[in-house]
């Protein structure tokens, strides 16, 4: 352990590694850059660098963007990243009262110890799951790849149907490229292009950065962000920020478990387990009715949980090979250009790789502390900047970030196209998050359904009768048919 | 009755898994010796469950529709959102334009030029968007290009010797 810390802290990783949380901080604080977009734009760097230093960039820069987006939360009412959504109900009622200043420092104390709770679990129970998950095969892979998607459209909000249409249209995508066990090529429509499949790094960038760009440019709303001002607020001191985090150490405490494990559910991420932490910080809390009203509760609980969810999203990714979120996914695909292969695998034959990864995770919670209070203090200026010229900027460093993968034009045509789609997937409300779970673990489903069925002789039946397999099927079948069945309970109730 | 956006959700949904099913006869079957499926196994059993899916949306969506009753949606378009669709048109069309040159014109020449257009077309001053133009062409040059040299076109640059 101790030579993984000296490895991580040589130049050649600390140097890329600070650079990409200073740069966390600057996507995170601004609105439209998600830590997710971040994380895509930045991994066509790593490719060129050794794995530990490509991993400690990602894990960095998401740790102080998933913070940073708390800033414009907290003072503009604005989550930088889709994880502040929960910091900004009491946040900016905080802010509003004159009290941002303890607010952000709640958001910057709160998160770093939330990181830090998440990757101490990361680090105890990780080893322990993957000496488990070795006895998974092709039959328990297939329930677990099924399972993060189902996850991803139960939790997602709004209409079910949609999440589900999004989903499947991810795995139609996945399709598209040659078959793997038969080398046939699926809709390639004769496109050199399209033999080795769609890459779902572009199609990210292009759902979630130039879609957010095409939204803004087609909202009338030009001058919103230029104008907007920042109330004055008296300085919190940390000591009063200590003070105010021992009086509610049981939320804290609580919205961390809840964060790492619902990071550690494939397909549910941070902001989930932020709106998730913050709902059971208000249902367990004494004073529920002080929710909402810039309460510290309800910026302690979503700041906590986000930060923590980072770690538990690692677990899954680690151990099985399956993204907890999109950030994950990212990781994982990067992890297989640097020619690792994650899974269970990962802890016996790259130890070292490991323990380095859970000496970065746990570092940086440090620099999170620095880099974030550095980018309170700057982030004034960041606002500063017109939209138009931040705009302009994210569009031109989502495509020439595609092109960096693999230096194709293609791409950065996937990205335009992705960019279109997306903008008009939330015109309908449909979420974009299942569509990418799909893409990913589209693969993962059919190869493992299709290689389960050629060793039971094309009978579906021992997938079912493994024990591990069984449980999955169970916890499917209920996380599929729980909601249904609650709603038409609660409805003859109310006939 | 009048075709609302979610109903053309889920007649999207029903095309797309037509579409489908129309290609994958076209595959060759699984393997019988080794009990392979084969390549359109998957893809058939997606479109099938889109067709599903696009009914379901369909039925919600008349559903919604009686509920929400008639009459709310106004037809006519303000000015002011006629001139963002078409700016949101123009931006779509510059980027499409940008990467057709990216390659001729080269990186520093066209992305310049992209960037340029983009904030003229956002309402930026000229010599404000020609400025920030520069600064992000050289710092994407810097990052992209000398940092961690990714081979960005060169151009007609590149043609001229520069």
């Amino acid at each position: 352990m101790i030579q993984a810390f000296i490895t991580v802290f040589s130049p050649n990783v600390l140097i890329p590694w600070a650079l990409a949380m200073a740069l966390g901080i600057f996507i995170g604080a601004m609105p439209g850059l998600t830590a997710t977009m971040g994380v895509a734009l930045i991994v066509p760097l790593t490719f060129h660098m050794q794995p530990i230093a490509g991993l400690a960039m990602i894990l960095g820069l998401s740790f102080t963007s998933i913070f940073a987006g708390d800033i414009p939360a907290t003072f503009m009412r604005v989550p930088g990243t889709p994880a502040s959504g929960a910091a900004v109900l009491d946040g900016f009622e905080m802010n509003k009262k004159g009290k941002g200043s303890l607010a952000i420092m709640l958001d910057l104390y709160c998160s770093t110890l939330g990181g830090l709770i998440g990757v101490v679990l990361l680090i105890t129970i990780s080893p322990v799951l993957a000496k488990f998950a070795l006895q998974f095969t092709h039959f328990e892979y297939f329930w677990l790849g099924l399972l993060g998607l189902s996850m991803s459209s139960v939790i997602t909000k709004g209409s079910s149907i949609k999440g589900l249409i999004s989903m499947a249209g991810g795995l139609l995508l996945a399709m598209i490229g040659i078959d793997v066990s038969t080398g046939y090529p699926r809709f390639t429509f004769e496109n050199i292009n399209l033999i080795s499949g769609i890459n779902f790094i572009p199609v990210m960038i292009g759902l979630f950065g130039i879609s957010q760009v095409i939204r803004d440019i087609a909202s009338a709303s030009q001058d919103t962000l230029s104008g907007a001002a920042v109330a004055e607020t008296s300085r919190a001191s940390p000591r009063e920020v200590l003070r105010v985090m021992g009086r509610h150490k049981r939320v804290i405490a609580q919205s961390s478990l809840i964060g790492t494990l619902i990071g550690a559910l494939p397909g549910a991420g941070a902001d989930i387990a932020a709106w998730v932490a913050y709902g059971f910080a208000k249902k367990t809390s004494k004073h529920p009715e002080l929710f909402g009203t810039g309460y510290e509760e309800g910026v302690i609980a979503p700041t906590t949980a986000n930060n923590a969810a980072l770690g538990g999203t690692w677990i899954p990714a680690l151990v099985f090979g399956i993204p907890g979120d999109t950030i994950t996914a990212i990781v994982l695909g990067a992890m297989l250009m640097y020619g690792l292969k994650p899974g269970p695998l990962v802890f016996t034959n790259n130890k070292e790789l490991i323990n380095q990864i859970f000496a970065v995770a746990l570092s940086s919670q440090v620099f999170v502390l620095i880099l974030g209070f550095l980018g309170i203090k700057a982030f004034s200026y960041f606002f500063k900047a017109p939209r138009n010229v931040v705009l302009a900027g994210i569009t031109v460093f989502s495509l020439i970030g595609a092109y960096a993968i693999r230096t194709s034009i293609f791409d950065v045509l996937i990205v335009i196209i992705f960019g279109i789609i997306g903008y008009f997937m939330e015109k309908v409300e449909m979420p974009l998050s299942p569509l990418i779970l799909g893409l990913v673990l589209g693969p993962m489903i059919e190869d493992n359904l299709r290689i389960g069925l050629i060793k039971t002789d094309n009978r579906f039946l021992p997938f079912l009768t493994r024990p591990i397999s069984a449980v999955f099927a169970l916890i499917l079948a209920v996380t599929f048919f729980y909601e249904p069945i609650r709603k038409l309970l609660a409805r003859k109730h109310t006939d | 009755m009048k075709i609302t956006r979610e109903h053309v959700v889920g007649l999207i949904c029903i095309a797309i898994s037509i579409v489908v099913l129309c290609i994958t006869p076209s595959f060759p079957a699984g393997q019988e010796g080794v009990n392979l499926t084969g390549p359109a196994f998957f893809p058939n059993v997606l479109a099938i469950a889109y067709i599903i899916l696009g009914l379901l949306q369909l039925i919600s969506a008349f559903r919604a529709q009686a509920k929400a009753g008639k009459g709310q949606e106004s037809a006519t378009k303000e000015p002011q959102q006629k001139r963002r669709i078409a700016i949101t048109l123009e931006f779509i069309v510059l980027m499409i334009a940008y990467i057709i040159f990216f390659v001729p014109l080269g990186y520093l020449v066209s992305t310049i030029l992209f960037l340029f257009l983009l904030m003229w077309l956002l309402g930026l001053k000229w010599w404000k968007g020609l400025l920030y133009s520069a600064i992000y062409t050289a710092v994407i040059y810097l990052i992209f290009g000398m940092l961690f040299t990714i081979g960005l076109p060169a151009g007609i640059l590149g043609a001229l010797g520069i």
